[in-house]
């Protein structure tokens, strides 16, 4: 079949996850409530939550001010639900926030009022802020 | 032109240079100097904006520029000296061994160190290295560069995009498009299995219901300008366009995910020994090039899956350095090993350089061989005795990948000696697949017996590692 892949689809009262929590991807086997398969507990957690209210890490870009270059990259300090995603990068997409910016300073407080603040992910100086002659060479001796 | 003299000269400021950097400086070499060809640190990562970097280093889910910062903020108190905008052009090996570097205020300059280590990453497989045939229209590009535009650039590339190659960028950069509003009509994968990580295909693709195709090409790029679409095949085993599966596909954008080359200009030029299969320098257990005091860590020597695991390898270059110019100044180089303490080992002159390219035949080299269902396995050859001389902490670390998925697999280190066959390393994987690397440490005191061969296999129970 073109490029059929067992899913979590049902199969009798088990399912088949995949954890995406760590790069070790753990298949998960379950059968609520129990859960098999995961290398450590955070499996089981991972897998109830995702039958019953899935929920993923927001990360996109913002527009800035006064800096190159002009977007911050930014992420959801927690997680919001899984369907909310596509609402939340598009209401992201209106902000626009002015350099300087600090890794992890709060660019928007609560994301569609889920309760999880947005954060930078890096510092970006303002473009007046940067050393003008960047690639100096340390006077040797 | 102007020379500067350094001890250490790291060339690229990714996460593989920067642990390499402060692990030197950690170890007490004095003078180290990080040329970097970008206007900041960090390397791809400021780039890879999505979450999922620093598991095992750091217990965490960062995202790229939140891991980057984490080694790049402790460079200035680490007292390393960085050299942005500039562009190593050449290393020239001999006794010192002398870096050109093409900076943007400094202009044309030498560094001159005893030991260089290459961190340059790695580039993408372009369209040209796949030979797809088709017009040459606008629209085409690697998912490396579509994820510049779009994080960095913040720019869109196009309206409908189909991707080529499941790779872990064209899968990340599948969901990316799609959240910033492109129509992704599926990805094309030429061979059976996913070339990247199943977690990557659970929540980049099935989050958003994008069709992955295994066993399927493009064969067309239809033009003339833009992009207009693409014609798409079944291929047999032999991955063979199968006659009368095409199918055409409107899209204005392709994206290329189809894989990474190690980046080993430099390396050529300097004669460093290439692997063939792993498209890097052959290295040994301090990531040693076959040029005396040139090292290599990172996706320069073969394509990383973790960056965890470059940091790793950056810490273990930067210590095989600080050790190469503590033998080095006590006159031991390019001969024994500083496992062979107190013997003797003389061999012309202090800091003798072997011939470039030429695998100096004074170590008596130790070498790491593929075995049953193994790619390739790095380091490609070890030190035994020098390894077996150091403190039990600071294992030699293997990194291999299988040629096979497979499940409830048995990793093993076997070592060759006087006195049989002996097991340096033993781990059981739940499942291998080849996209994803296998670590394995060996102790040094395993080596103790003599150890003058080693061989790696993966032996598995079940077949498909892909079974999900
Ligand atoms: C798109 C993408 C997504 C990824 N996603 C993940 C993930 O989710 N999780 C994970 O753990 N890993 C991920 N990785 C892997 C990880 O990021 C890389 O393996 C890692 O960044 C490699 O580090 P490096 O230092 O070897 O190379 P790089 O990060 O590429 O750094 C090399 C540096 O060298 C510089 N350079 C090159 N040539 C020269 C020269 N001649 N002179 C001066 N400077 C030079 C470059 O500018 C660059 O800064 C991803 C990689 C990519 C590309
Ligand atoms: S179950 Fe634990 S080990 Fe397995 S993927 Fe999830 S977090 Fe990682």
């Amino acid at each position: 079949m073109d490029g059929e892949r067992t899913m979590g689809g049902a199969r009798g009262e088990e399912r088949r996850l995949t954890c995406v929590l760590c790069p070790a991807g753990c298949d998960l086997m379950v059968t609520a409530p129990e859960v098999t398969g995961g290398r450590c507990p955070k499996g089981r957690d991972y897998a109830l939550k995702e039958l019953t209210a899935p929920t993923r890490t927001l990360t996109t870009t913002v527009r800035v001010e006064g800096a190159k270059p002009d977007r911050l990259p930014v992420r959801t300090l927690g997680e919001i639900p899984k369907e909310a995603v596509r609402r939340g990068v598009r209401a992201l997409d209106a902000v626009v926030v002015v350099a300087p910016v600090r890794l992890g300073q709060v660019i928007v407080d609560d994301l569609l009022g889920f309760g999880v603040p947005v954060v930078a992910t890096r510092d970006l100086p303002a473009t007046r802020d940067l050393p003008a002659t960047p690639g100096r060479i340390a006077r040797d001796g | 032109m102007k020379t500067h003299e350094r001890d250490l000269i790291v060339i690229g400021g990714g996460p593989a240079g920067l642990a390499a950097a402060l692990a030197a400086r950690e170890a007490g070499v004095p003078r180290v100097t990080v040329v970097e060809r970008d206007h900041e640190l960090g390397g791809i990562l400021q780039q890879c904006i999505h979450d999922g970097f620093g598991n095992f280093l750091f217990r965490e889910r960062l995202t790229g520029p939140e891991y980057a910062a984490r080694f790049a903020g402790r460079i200035p108190e680490a007292g390393v000296e960085t050299v942005l905008d500039a562009m190593a052009l050449e290393v020239r090996p001999g006794p010192e061994h002398e870096v050109l570097v093409s900076g943007a205020e400094s202009g044309l300059v030498t560094f001159r160190a005893p030991a260089v280590i290459l961190a340059m990453g790695c580039r993408e497989r372009t369209r040209a290295q796949l030979l797809i045939p088709g017009h040459r229209p606008a629209g085409v590009f690697t998912a490396g560069t579509v994820q510049r535009y779009v994080n960095i650039e913040g720019l869109r590339p196009g309206r409908r995009a189909v991707i080529l190659g499941s790779g872990d960028i064209g899968l990340i950069m599948a969901r990316r498009l799609t959240l910033e509003g492109v129509e992704v009509e599926g990805v094309y994968e030429i061979m059976p299995h996913p070339g990247g990580l199943t977690r990557n295909i659970v929540q980049c693709l099935d989050d958003y219901g994008i069709p992955l195709h295994l066993s399927t090409t493009i064969t067309f790029i239809h033009g003339p300008k833009r992009v207009q679409g693409v014609t798409v095949a079944r291929v047999d085993a032999d991955r063979r366009p199968i006659p009368g599966t095409e199918r055409h596909v409107d899209c204005d954008t392709v994206v290329i995910s189809a894989g990474l080359i190690p980046e080993n200009e430099l390396s050529r030029g300097a004669g460093v020994a290439l692997d063939p299969v792993t498209r890097g320098p052959v290295v040994d257990d301090r990531l040693e090039t076959t040029v005396p005091g040139l090292f290599a860590c990172g996706n320069v020597v073969h394509v990383h899956d973790l960056v965890d695991y470059v940091s790793m390898g950056g810490t273990i270059a930067g210590r095989g350095a600080a050790e190469y110019l503590a033998e080095r100044a006590a006159g031991r180089t390019a001969a024994g090993g500083a496992g062979a303490a107190g013997e003797p080992v003389v061999a012309g002159e202090p800091g003798a350089v072997a011939e470039p390219g030429v695998v100096d035949a004074k170590r008596e080299w130790c070498p790491v061989e593929p075995g049953e269902n193994v790619a390739y396995v790095v380091p490609q050859r070890i030190d035994a005795r020098r390894a077996a001389g150091r403190p039990q902490d600071r294992p030699v670390q293997f990194f291999l990948r299988v040629r096979e998925p497979g499940r409830s697999a048995d990793v093993t280190m076997t070592g060759r000696s006087p006195g049989g066959d002996v097991v340096l390393a033993h781990r059981r994987e739940r499942a291998v697949r080849p996209p994803e690397m296998v670590a394995v440490k060996v102790r040094p005191d395993s080596l103790a017996p003599g150890v003058t061969a080693i061989r790696a296999d993966v032996r598995a129970k079940g077949g498909d590692g892909d079974g999900r």
